[in-house]
């Protein structure tokens, strides 16, 4: 009895103290000009630590993944600075984006391969990470490089978004019937066609919603049209519902969703100059179909109108006027119709008191998608009631807008620079090569 | 008995009850752990001239570096023996030690080391998603006097370091290891079929040496020794991969095993003497020989085993009689296709492949259909005599071979098939690259070569 006393009395040894403060510290000398921007632009203002050292830790042993040269990884950040956090800091504010943001940015050189040997480009996790991959391959030079960077950032933020307000119920019903989990096998054209913006965006609804966000905010409006447009009528259904789900998703956040693609789109045009969000380019690929241009709205009012333009039309509108004392024509509109990549249709509305007339002058135009020059070439007018009606004010048409469009070389751009979010993404216009005040601008449509 | 039971009992409380108050190592396990980091910074900027590091990857081959390490702003510089530019330019980067199952060295931003382990084959070649198979993390093994050991932490290939000079500083530093590789390259170049001599009991055999330069991942920089052993028959081999050093070439891993000989490192003896050391330290002068050195015959099937007949009309080494029977040939199948409209099959090039273990030779006809690939397969079975006649008989045939062989019977049935062939090196006029030539016993104007 003793004995068993004795030995269960023996207590056994206290569990050994480690300081933990101490213990395996892995705190790397940060002493660089890097490392001090870093650390002002991002940990100091956001609470975010850019990572950027290699650590397998963050990419998971199964994979081989190549270290960041150190000389990418501030155009990097530079991009993920002022073409995502600022954008939302100044429309979603200063509280949201320091309490939303990411508060781990990662960086890898290399992409994250697959078994399948596509790449990770990022991922996000859990609210609070984002890990960036193949950033040795981001040329800051090369704006599609860097707009594609941009996509990704907003693709993972946007799953950031998604930890922490889910994203909505309907979003995921729209196309639930095609979502493939194999979607490296999927074409392009076939995303396209049952209403995704990528391949990838058909794997589930969770990347489709990350993939449709970053596309509507990165690449734009025009690209996000020109896709549904391309699409069938299924297909572009539902991409545009997809595109008015992710609007009250934000929404519901309290976010104006294109005062955001406004200002995400004003970095990726003026700053990045990427030739796919310019309006040449869209003007090349025969995007919009018509520009609607009524002096008499408020756009006008709001933004100006340069009196190159301003004359002709208003003399044009007083011609018409003048040409029958009892009708009393009024000019409604002056529309350019872009019938093809070459063919133009200028079509003057004029009502009277009940009904509205067209009447059509033809022209050819030429786009350089590179430099954006625009020449407009009157040409024999075609036949029909609205080629007749377009007789009546030849001699004043021809003194007048056909005498401003001809002989010159204009450029297309996105014009009135001073557009507001509600109507940046529909409004497009000309300037005089060499002369921007000498300029019109219109009501882009996308149908005839 | 009950004292017995009380003695141990009391026994037990003195041994049972003594407070643990010592630890089972020397301290406390964050203490010991940065006394494993400090340790190895303190080694790794112990070198005031830097390192002479070579290491081998598990996919590539092997490669060298020198690397100065700079402890306060934990910057390493590196050359390395990748690339001409990587072999010439300092480059500077990050690294840091961290304590992982020991301490461990990390190249913790891009470098030249990380070529090596860069998963895009844009990079640096190597498979994709893996690279050459390399590591950026290596742990720390151990350090005796000038020398330090480190072993990848991912695919285990070890990083041996040893401490430079001032002299070897200065070299790597203004482009020194560029020359030392091109010296080796112009060697190889100009000792076209370089060899070491080798006591084997009684006999001396050769070791004809091939180095391969390139950082392909299933062959480059790698070194072999091939040659026959003393019964004149058998073909042996060795292969090791090996870094380039300022002033010789170390191979890594084991060495290279050739004849139970352990190979470890080439240097220069004098300005032109190449010479190659084994494990015991015994020196081998590498020795140029006039012509290769095993005949190719012994070597077909066992060390060369394909024979790349061009796809050409023409070629250097060709008789009149073979150019003329191939184009026969060639017209003659152009009457078949396997699916209108992709068009008629076309003649390119033929690949004879050897197995001398099973003596079998398999050749095939590479005839594309239009755009698409298609080939035909005759095997073969062949006797070589002692003297190197080789003669092949042809087994059975596939069905689109049948219907197609007799429109390739000039080659084939006429030649091939019936024919008996000598072997020997040839060596193309234009590229100076070494080839295969056969000739017919039978019919001496029938004579083409390949590449091996």
């Amino acid at each position: 009895m003793l004995i068993v006393v004795l030995a269960n009395s023996c207590k056994k040894e206290d569990p050994l103290n480690v300081d933990f403060s101490q213990y395996n510290i892995d705190n790397p000398v940060a002493n660089t000009a890097l490392d001090k921007w870093l650390t002002t632009t991002f940990l100091d203002e956001y609470n975010i630590d850019v990572i950027y050292r290699y650590n397998r830790f963050y990419h998971g042993d199964d994979r081989d993944v190549a270290a960041v040269k150190v000389d990418k990884v501030q155009a990097q950040m530079q991009t993920v600075l002022e073409g995502f956090i600022l954008p939302y800091r100044k429309i979603a504010g200063t509280a949201f984006i320091k309490k939303m943001v990411p508060k781990q940015f990662v960086l890898f050189g290399s992409g994250s391969y697959n078994p399948d040997n596509s790449y990770t480009l990022a991922t996000a996790a859990a609210g609070r990470n984002i890990t960036i991959y193949a950033v040795n391959d981001f040329n800051v030079n090369a704006p599609g490089d860097v707009v594609g960077k941009l996509k990704t950032i907003h693709h993972e933020f946007t799953h950031t978004l998604n930890q922490i307000v889910p994203m909505p119920d309907d979003f995921q019903l729209i196309t639930k019937s095609t979502y493939l989990a194999t979607w490296t096998t999927t074409s392009d054209a076939t995303a396209r066609d049952n209403g995704y913006v990528t391949p990838y965006a058909s794997s589930q609804p969770g990347e489709d919603f990350a993939e449709t966000v970053s596309h509507l905010l990165a690449f734009g409006q025009a690209w996000f049209d020109a896709r549904a447009n391309s699409s069938t009528a299924v297909g572009k259904a539902a991409l545009k519902a997809k595109e008015a789900s992710v609007v009250q998703y934000f929404t519901n956040m309290g976010i104006d969703f294109r005062a955001l693609q406004m200002e995400v789109q004003n970095i990726v045009r003026n700053q990045y100059k990427y030739q796919q969000a310019s309006f040449r380019y869209w003007m090349g690929q025969n995007l919009f179909k018509t520009m609607t241009i009524n002096l008499e709205d408020g756009i006008y009012a709001a933004n100006g109108i340069s009196s190159d333009f301003a004359t002709p039309y208003n003399t044009f509108k007083a011609a018409v006027l003048a040409y029958s004392s009892t009708q009393k024509y009024h000019l409604d509109y002056i529309q350019l119709r872009f019938e093809s990549a070459t063919i133009l249709t200028v079509r003057a509305a004029f009502s009277n008191a009940t009904t509205q007339y067209f009447g059509d002058y033809s022209f050819n135009y030429t786009v350089n998608t590179t430099s954006g020059a625009v020449t407009f070439i009157k040409v024999a007018n075609g036949t029909g009631t609205t080629f007749n009606n377009g007789t009546l004010f030849t001699s004043s048409f021809t003194n007048t807008i056909q005498a401003y469009l001809t002989g010159k070389t204009f450029v297309a751009d996105w014009l009135p620079s001073t557009i507001t979010s509600a109507n940046y993404n529909s409004y497009g216009g000309f300037y005089l090569q060499g002369t921007p005040t000498n300029n019109f601008y219109g009501l882009l449509g996308q149908t005839l | 008995m009950n004292r017995i039971l009380y003695l141990f009992a009391v026994l037990l409380a003195f041994a049972s009850c003594k407070k643990e108050d010592k630890l089972n190592f020397e301290d406390r396990p964050e203490v010991r752990m940065n006394q494993a980091i400090s340790e190895l910074n303190t080694i790794l900027t112990s070198s005031a001239n830097g390192w002479i590091g070579t290491m081998s990857t598990e996919a590539g081959g092997g490669y060298g570096f020198y690397m100065a390490f700079d402890g306060t702003n934990q910057v390493v510089q590196m050359i390395g023996d990748m690339t001409d530019a990587s072999a010439t330019t300092l480059a500077p980067s990050t690294y840091r030690v961290k304590a992982n199952a020991g301490a461990e060295l990390i190249f913790d931003t891009y470098n030249y080391i990380s070529l090596l382990s860069d998963p895009n084959p844009a990079s640096f070649g190597g498979a994709t998603g893996t690279g050459l198979k390399s590591d950026v993390e290596f742990l720390f093994e151990r350090s005796r006097g000038d020398s330090l050991v480190l072993t990848g932490k991912k695919y285990r290939q070890v990083l041996k370091m040893v401490k430079a000079t001032a002299a070897q500083k200065t070299a790597y530093t203004t482009g020194g290891l560029k020359t030392s590789i091109d010296k080796v390259k112009t060697f190889f170049i100009t000792n076209k079929y370089p060899y070491i001599d080798i006591l084997s009991g009684n006999s001396t055999i050769k070791a004809g040496i091939t180095i391969n330069t390139t950082n392909g991942l299933a062959a480059g920089k790698r070194i072999t020794f091939t040659g026959v052993q003393a019964d004149g028959a058998t073909v042996i081999s060795g292969v090791s991969k090996y870094g380039f050093k300022v002033d010789d070439f170390d191979l890594v891993g084991d060495g290279l095993t050739y004849n139970g000989i352990k190979f470890v490192r080439f240097a220069w003896k004098d300005a032109t003497t190449l010479v190659v050391y084994d494990s015991a330290g015994k020196e081998y002068v590498v020795k140029n020989s006039a012509a290769p050195l095993t005949p190719l015959y012994i070597l077909l099937g066992a060390g060369y085993n394909t024979v790349a007949i061009p796809n050409a009309t023409t070629y250097p080494g060709w008789s009149a009689d073979f150019i003329a029977r191939r184009a026969t040939a060639a017209t003659s199948i152009t009457r078949w296709s396997i699916t209108t409209p992709r068009g008629a099959l076309r003649l390119q090039g033929i690949n004879m492949s050897f197995n001398n273990v099973t003596k079998r030779m398999v050749a095939v006809f590479d005839t594309p259909d239009g755009t698409s690939a298609f080939s035909l397969t005759f095997n073969y079975t062949y006797t070589r005599s002692d003297a190197g006649v080789f003669k092949f008989t042809l087994g059975a045939l596939g069905g689109n071979e049948s219907a197609i062989a007799g429109d390739l019977a000039t080659l084939l049935a006429q030649r091939l098939n019936v024919d008996s062939f000598t072997v020997d090196y040839f060596t193309n006029p234009t590229t100076g690259a070494l080839m295969a030539q056969f000739t017919s016993v039978e019919h001496p104007d029938f004579i083409f070569t390949g590449n091996i």
